[in-house]
């Protein structure tokens, strides 16, 4: 005998489901611009499978990096992300390890071992609005990567070139950038793996 | 009799819990005062110890088809709590039922003036408490296949800290479209909506605290004014079907003592430990040493009080304005 609870318990799931199931075929084939996500963070699927959305990263994160998601697609409310214009991640420079990661109580956010297994993203520069495209000496990008020579480089005419397997998507070149708006643009690794630029 | 006017102990205690709860989060956001960081889902008290929402703990493991200790460990303890004392959380201290409660004692309030004024009654409309059961399973189910917890995102009760923490307006919108529904509506959300309530609910179904009955202090015609005030809308002296220790036997109790609270003959108290449930047992072995007469009119309605609560919340005044209807045991 299944009482009425278990039966509506039972009803539920399968409303659950299947209203999950629409869900994922309508987001998925969604294009918008994805967030761009905190270090060591899971795959876009998976982060979002994993973030519980309690916040506790943002908080313990030093530099005030990371923003709560207020107004995103309703799956990314609650979640972390940056906008490295604004404040790039600092990847804990003046630390031992990196805050956000070891805040996080779910996993989201996974230790890469080392600051160069990173991958938030990559520098796109966009070569109409660099400066050192159009004739100018600028260099403001090289000086701020945390790894120069090795993701950012020069070609023969001293132009920045970005080299997508060091490059971990930090933002600290968007934040240097002295164009305005931004040369560079930090493509998160979901959209790169995606087929977008 | 009236009810007293001072909040007895417990009120004070949960008011507190409740309003400590809020604000340590608050702060552990606005200020430098890390003591609770995190939202309801997940936080940590001074950095070091976790704790877990035992349905966003729920919702994650399966959505991300992974554990990690520090949620296994924070959802432990939360769910161990609704083992031991039952659903306490929503009583003590979930940040939502506290707005909620204000915002049912100021219904009240006015609806004590309508009532008295123009004999024009609140209206309360509300929906079958298993209703419950179907949400929690729809939040399992999104999580299984949908692949995120789709009730974090939503949650009201997540929805309230995300306002203070970070000043959210879309959220502040909902809240106040909420709390207008709970006009017309009062606590339509714990007792028929709310996930996290039901599944916590699950978990105490067998919990150690309790509200018990002492049945020969209440008379042949109880007042029901605990029924009236039980904002989960429980028939309070009808559902305790626990063998030896009468006590209240209905799983979404959330031992907020409101009943306590407003009983002035002394009839309901707080009981720790209670015999075996014995649901199955005949109604007559229920109860062999109380009056056998009311024993079988009380045992024959259905303990699990799956019904909906159709009972208004109202004061002494209320229902006094109302003598007939109160006067008869408060039947849907």
């Amino acid at each position: 005998m299944i009482g009425r609870r278990e039966f509506m318990g039972v009803l539920g799931v399968v409303v659950g489901a299947g209203a999950g199931g629409l869900w994922r075929s309508v987001d998925g084939g969604r294009e918008t611009p994805h967030r761009l996500r905190p270090p060591g963070a899971l795959d876009e699927e998976d982060f979002l499978a994993a973030c519980i959305r309690c916040g506790q990263c943002i908080v313990a994160c030093p530099y005030g990096t990371l923003r709560h998601d207020d107004e995103g697609r309703l799956s990314d409310r609650g979640t972390p992300y940056l906008v490295p214009r604004e404040t790039p991640c600092f990847l804990c420079k003046d630390y031992e390890s990196l805050r956000c990661i070891e805040a996080c109580p779910t996993g989201a956010l996974e230790d890469p071992g080392d600051v160069e297994s990173i991958h938030m993203g990559v520098a796109v520069i966009d070569p109409k609005t660099c400066l050192a495209f159009n004739g100018v000496v600028c260099r403001a990008c090289w000086h701020e990567c945390p790894f120069p020579n090795q993701a950012i480089r020069f070609d023969s005419l001293l132009r920045p070139v970005i080299v997508e397997d060091a490059c971990i998507g930090c933002g600290l070149c968007d934040k240097a950038c002295l164009a305005e708006p931004s040369a560079i643009r930090i493509v998160p690794t979901v959209d790169r793996e995606g087929g977008k630029p | 009799m009236k009810p007293p006017r001072r909040w007895p102990w417990w009120t004070w205690a949960r008011r507190t819990t409740a309003a400590a709860f809020l604000t340590l989060l608050v702060l552990g956001v606005r200020s430098d005062y890390h003591w609770l960081v995190g939202s309801t889902t997940s936080t940590r008290l001074f950095g070091v110890v976790p704790f877990a929402d035992p349905l966003a703990a729920l919702e994650v493991m399966i959505a991300s088809r992974s554990l990690t200790g520090t949620l296994v460990l924070g959802a432990a303890l939360l769910m161990l709590l609704a083992v031991l004392l039952g659903p306490v959380f929503c009583g003590w201290v979930c940040p939502l039922g506290f707005l909620l409660d204000l915002n049912a004692s100021l219904r009240r309030r006015v609806a004590v003036k309508l009532v008295l004024k123009s004999r024009w009654k609140m209206p309360a409309w509300t929906l079958p408490r298993v209703t419950r059961a179907l949400v929690l399973g729809a939040v399992v189910g999104f999580a299984l296949v949908g692949r995120y917890p789709a009730f974090q995102t939503l949650s009201p009760i997540n929805l309230v800290v995300w306002t203070l923490q970070w000043g959210v307006t879309s959220a502040a919108l909902f809240l106040v479209v909420l709390a207008i529904v709970e006009w017309v509506a009062p606590r339509l959300w714990c007792r028929s909506l709310c996930p996290l309530g039901g599944w916590l609910a699950l978990l105490g179904q067998w919990a150690r605290l309790r509200i018990g009955i002492r049945r020969e202090l209440a008379g042949r015609a109880p007042c029901h004014r605990c029924t009236l005030h039980c904002p989960m809308g429980i028939r309070v002296m009808e559902d305790h079907s626990l063998a030896g220790k009468p006590a209240v036997d209905d799983p979404d109790c959330t031992r907020c003592g409101s009943c306590l609270e407003v009983c002035g003959q002394g009839v309901l108290h707080w009981q720790w430990g209670s015999g075996p449930r014995n649901h199955e047992s005949s109604p007559d072995a229920q109860h062999s040493d109380g009056n056998s007469s009311e024993t079988k009119h009380l045992s024959g309605r259905n303990p699990h009080g799956d019904r909906p609560g159709t009972v208004d919340v109202g004061t002494s005044e209320e229902v006094a304005g109302r003598s007939r209807q109160a006067s008869r045991p408060p039947a849907g």
